[in-house]
C-alpha cells in the first residue's frame, strides 16, 4: 500500500467535554510516503491525535488514510493502514513469541508466513534468545522493542508511537527505524525528545487546538524562536550550529558532527 | 534525613520461575540535604524500601536512627512516612476519577496535615509545580502525561516532607518543563534543606544538579561518583551518552583542547575561544 | 498477587516445550484416569517412574518442583488427616496421597513447558472436539474464563491499589485482621470499578489485536505433530492397554 500512503486530516474538531476545545479546525496533509514527528507543549494534544487516528473517538471534520475515512464502519480496513501503540499499552500474551504472533494467529495467517516474518525479524533484532522469555522478566527496552513489533508484524501502512522511542536505547532505535523502513511502514512519531525528529521528514507541531508549524523537518527547525515560545528546545547539533552562525563561525547547519568539527577549524 | 544502605538485597518471587533481583549487597550512604541519582533499571523498590511498603530480603536500611530489616515491626510508621515523599511511575492514578483537589485534600488528610488556610495552600502546592487554580476542579483521569505528574509532585509537596523520591520525573517532558523542574529541585535543598532522590536516566537533566550520582546494573551497585561523572567513559558502559558530550569528545579526539562543559552555552564560547 | 502462581512457563528448551499442548493434555488425562483405578503396584510404579523421566526432560530444576509441594503441604495433611478419619489401611492412604502428589507434579510438569497461550488453545481444542458430542462446553468456558480473568485483575488491582494507598499515607500492611477487613470494604467500590476499567480496556486492546471472539479462528498449532508426539501418545496408550489386559 505504499503508492497511495497519505494522510489528510481536514477541519478537525474535537471536545472530550464539549466545552474546551482540543482541536479546533485543524487543517493537516501529510505527504505521501513521508515519516512524521509531532510536537508541542505539554496538553496540546499529541495523545488524543493519536487516538483520532486511532478511531477512537467521535470527531467533527474528517480524517483519511490511504483514502479510507476515519470511522466505526471501516475499522477492519483500517487495521490494515495504521497502528497505534500508546504508553499504556499492555501485553496480551505471556510469553515474547506469543505476542508477537498474536494478531497473524487471529486473521488466520499460515504458520510458514508467520514463522517467516519472525525470523525476518531476529535477523534484524537478534532476539532469539528472548523468545520464550516472559514478557514481565524484559528490561524496559526490550518490552518497548516487542509492544512495537507486536503492532509492526501485521505490517500496517502507518505506525504512530506515543513517545515511546524514549525507552529504547540507541541501538534498538537504529536497528527499528531501519526494520520499519524495509518494510515500508511509515512511522508517525510523537515525541518529546528533539533529537528523534532529526529521523523523520516532517514535522507537526501543535498548539491551541491547530497546528502552529508544520512542514520539513529543517525548515520547521529555523522557526528556532517559535519552538522556544512554545517551550521546546532544538536537536543538539541543529542548537550548536545555529548559535556558531551567528558567532560567524560557520555558515550553515551541520547535522553532522564530523562535517561541522571539520568546517569549525579548517 | 540520612540514609544508609546496609548490604541491601531485595529479590522478589525466590526460587519461582519469576524470580527478580532488584538489589543485591548495595551499600551506600546518602547524606542528609543532597541531590541523588539512582541509574538503572525496577529501581522503583528504593522508594518502596524507604517508606517502609516492603522490607529488605537480606540486609538493613537504615533512616537517620531507625534501622529497617527484613522482620522489622515499625511502630508507627506514618511518622517515618510523613517525612518521606514518593512519586513512583505507576499508572493506577489513571484510573481514578476524584478531582485535583480531592486528591490533595485526601493526601493531607492521610499524613494528618493541617494547613492554617487551606484554600491557600492548595494553590500553592499547585503553583510551586508550575500548574494554575483551574486545575483544582479538573478531574484526574483527564489530564495529560505531564499534568499527571506534576499533580503528583504537587500531592507529595503539599504535606513537606524532609525526603522527595521522584521515579522517571522528567520522561517524556519537554524542554520548558525540564528546566523549570531542574531550579526547582535546587531551590527545594538549597533553601528547604530537602534530600532529593532521583531514579531517573534522564542525564541531561542531571548535570549541574546532582551531589552523587550511583549506578544499579542488574542489582549490583556497578559505579557510583559526583558532579564529574558525567565526562568520565565508564558510566557510558550503562547508559547513552547524552549529545553534548559526545560532541565534546569527538573534539577533544580531534586533536583541539577544549575543556568540558555542560551547558550549550558555556561550550560555545570555549569553541569561540579555541577556534580564533 | 495471582501473577505468581499463574504463570510458571519455564522457557527452557527441552523436547517438552515441544510436543503438541493437546497430545500433553491428553497424557494428563490419562494419568488422571490411571491413577483413579484400582491398586495396581506395578502400574502404580510406572506411574511414578514417567513423571520422574518427564521432570528430568523437563529441564527445570527439581528445586522447583520441590518448592510447589512445599506450598501445598498444608493441603496434603488436610488430605491425608481426611482419608485417616475415614478408617482406611495406612498403607491405601500412602498410595493415595502419593498419587495425588504426582499428579500435581505431573501437573507442573505441563505448566513448566507449556506457556499459557498453548495450554489456552489446547484446552479450547479439546473443547471444541467435545462439543461435537453435542454438550455445550464451550459456551460455560467460555463464561468461567470471563469470571476468572476479572478476578485475576481484580487482585491485580488491589495489589496496586494497596501500594497506592501506602503512598499516599494509609498504613495497611502493618494494621491488624479488622483494619484490613475495614480498609476492604471501604474500597471495594473503588477496586471493582478500576478492574472494570482494566478489563474494558483489554477487551479494546484485543480488537485492535485483531481479535475477533466471533471469528472461527483454525488454531494451527506451530508446528506439525513430530515424532515425539506419537512417542507420548504411544506411551499412554500401551499404558491403558496394559491395564485393560491386567484387568480382564
Amino acid at each position: 500500500m505504499t503508492f497511495m500512503s497519505n494522510i489528510k486530516i481536514k477541519d478537525l474538531k474535537f471536545s472530550y467535554d464539549n466545552k474546551n476545545y482540543v482541536f479546533d479546525n485543524l487543517n493537516f496533509t501529510l505527504r505521501k510516503d513521508k515519516t512524521l514527528s509531532i510536537i508541542g507543549p505539554s496538553a496540546c494534544g499529541k495523545t488524543t491525535l493519536l487516538k483520532l487516528l486511532n478511531g477512537e473517538l467521535s470527531y467533527e471534520g474528517s480524517i483519511v488514510i490511504n483514502g479510507v475515512e476515519v470511522n466505526e464502519q471501516n475499522f477492519w480496513e483500517l487495521r490494515k493502514c495504521i497502528a497505534v501503540v500508546f504508553k499504556d499499552t499492555s501485553f496480551i500474551t505471556d510469553v515474547v513469541k506469543n505476542e508477537l504472533r498474536f494478531s497473524l494467529e487471529n486473521i488466520n495467517i499460515e504458520p510458514t508466513i508467520i514463522k517467516e516474518r519472525i525470523n525476518e525479524i531476529n535477523e534484524y533484532f537478534g532476539i532469539n534468545k528472548l523468545l520464550n522469555k516472559n514478557l514481565n522478566m524484559l528490561s524496559l527496552n526490550d518490552q518497548t522493542l516487542v509492544k512495537i513489533l507486536s503492532y509492526a508484524i501485521i505490517e500496517p501502512a502507518y505506525i504512530a508511537l506515543d513517545d515511546l522511542l524514549n525507552n529504547l536505547n540507541l541501538r534498538t532505535k537504529i536497528l527499528l527505524l531501519n526494520y520499519l523502513n524495509s518494510k515500508n511502514i511509515i512511522l508517525i512519531n510523537v515525541t518529546t525528545n528533539m533529537e528523534d525528529v532529526l529521523y523523520t521528514d516532517y514535522i507537526l507541531c501543535l498548539y491551541n487546538g491547530i497546528s502552529a508549524i508544520d512542514g520539513k523537518t529543517l525548515d520547521v527547525l529555523d522557526n528556532e524562536k517559535l519552538l522556544k515560545r512554545l517551550g521546546l528546545n532544538l536537536p543538539f547539533l541543529v542548537d550548536l550550529s545555529i548559535q556558531l552562525k551567528l558567532y560567524g563561525l560557520i555558515n550553515k547547519v551541520y547535522l553532522n558532527k564530523e562535517a561541522l568539527v571539520r568546517n569549525l577549524w579548517k | 534525613m540520612e540514609i544508609v544502605f546496609n548490604n541491601l538485597n531485595y529479590i522478589e518471587n525466590k526460587n519461582s520461575s519469576l524470580e527478580k533481583k532488584y538489589l543485591e549487597d548495595v551499600n551506600l550512604i546518602i547524606n542528609s540535604g543532597d541531590i541523588v541519582a539512582f541509574i538503572g533499571e525496577n529501581l522503583q523498590i528504593i522508594g518502596d524500601l524507604v517508606m517502609a511498603i516492603k522490607r529488605p530480603s537480606k540486609g538493613e536500611i537504615k533512616l537517620d536512627s531507625l534501622v529497617i530489616k527484613r522482620t522489622s515491626h515499625i511502630d508507627n510508621v506514618l511518622e517515618l512516612r510523613k517525612k518521606i515523599g514518593f512519586v513512583s511511575a505507576s499508572n493506577i492514578d489513571n484510573y481514578s476519577s476524584d478531582t485535583v483537589k480531592n486528591l490533595l485534600k485526601k493526601t493531607m488528610k492521610n499524613y494528618e496535615y493541617k494547613p492554617s488556610n487551606m484554600a491557600k495552600h492548595l494553590a500553592d502546592s499547585l503553583k510551586i509545580v508550575g500548574l494554575d487554580d483551574s486545575y483544582l476542579n479538573k478531574k484526574v483521569n483527564t489530564l495529560s502525561f505531564t499534568e499527571l505528574k506534576k499533580v503528583k509532585l504537587a500531592c507529595v509537596l503539599c504535606y513537606n516532607p524532609e525526603v522527595l523520591i521522584l521515579e522517571n520525573f522528567t520522561s517524556c517532558m519537554i524542554f520548558r518543563d525540564k528546566e523549570y523542574f531542574r531550579k526547582l529541585f535546587l531551590k527545594l535543598k538549597n533553601k528547604l534543606k530537602k534530600t532529593i532522590i532521583l531514579i531517573s536516566s534522564d542525564l541531561p537533566f542531571l548535570f549541574d544538579i546532582v551531589d552523587k550520582v550511583y549506578v544499579i546494573n542488574k542489582g549490583k551497585l556497578s559505579f557510583s561518583g559526583d558532579k564529574d561523572i558525567f565526562y568520565e567513559d565508564k558510566l557510558y558502559k550503562y547508559i547513552e551518552m547524552p549529545e553534548i558530550i559526545a560532541f565534546t569528545k569527538y573534539v577533544q579526539q580531534e586533536g583541539h583542547m577544549i575543556s568540558e562543559y555542560t551547558d550549550i552555552k558555556e561550550l560555545i564560547k570555549e569553541i569561540y575561544r579555541n577556534v580564533k | 498477587m495471582l501473577n505468581k502462581y499463574n504463570y510458571l512457563y519455564n522457557g527452557e528448551e527441552s523436547i517438552l516445550n515441544i510436543i503438541n499442548p493437546v497430545v500433553k493434555l491428553f497424557g494428563l488425562f490419562v494419568y488422571f484416569i490411571l491413577i483413579l483405578l484400582k491398586f495396581n503396584y506395578l502400574l502404580f510404579m510406572i506411574n511414578i517412574g514417567i513423571v520422574f523421566v518427564l521432570i528430568l526432560i523437563s529441564n527445570v530444576s527439581f528445586k522447583k518442583y520441590l518448592y510447589i509441594i512445599w506450598k501445598l503441604k498444608y493441603f496434603l495433611i488436610l488430605l491425608y488427616l481426611c482419608l485417616y478419619c475415614k478408617n482406611l489401611e495406612l498403607i491405601e492412604i500412602n498410595m493415595i496421597v502419593f498419587k495425588i502428589m504426582f499428579l500435581i507434579l505431573y501437573f507442573n510438569v505441563i505448566l513448566f513447558t507449556t506457556s499459557k497461550e498453548d495450554l489456552g488453545k489446547g484446552i479450547s481444542i479439546i473443547i471444541n472436539m467435545v462439543n461435537l458430542i453435542g454438550i455445550p462446553f464451550k459456551g460455560i468456558m467460555m463464561f468461567i474464563i470471563n469470571i476468572y480473568s476479572f478476578i485475576e485483575y481484580f487482585f491485580d488491582t488491589y495489589n496496586d491499589y494497596l501500594l497506592k494507598m501506602e503512598k499516599e499515607g494509609i498504613n495497611y500492611l502493618d494494621s491488624n485482621i479488622l483494619n484490613k477487613l475495614v480498609f476492604f470494604i471501604k474500597n471495594f467500590k473503588n477496586i471493582w470499578q478500576i478492574s472494570k476499567l482494566k478489563l474494558e480496556k483489554r477487551k479494546k486492546e484485543l480488537k485492535y489485536r485483531l481479535f475477533d471472539k466471533n471469528r472461527n479462528v483454525k488454531y494451527k498449532y506451530r508446528r506439525r505433530l513430530c515424532l515425539f508426539d506419537y512417542f507420548y501418545v504411544l506411551i499412554y496408550i500401551s499404558l491403558i492397554f496394559y491395564y485393560i489386559v491386567q484387568v480382564r
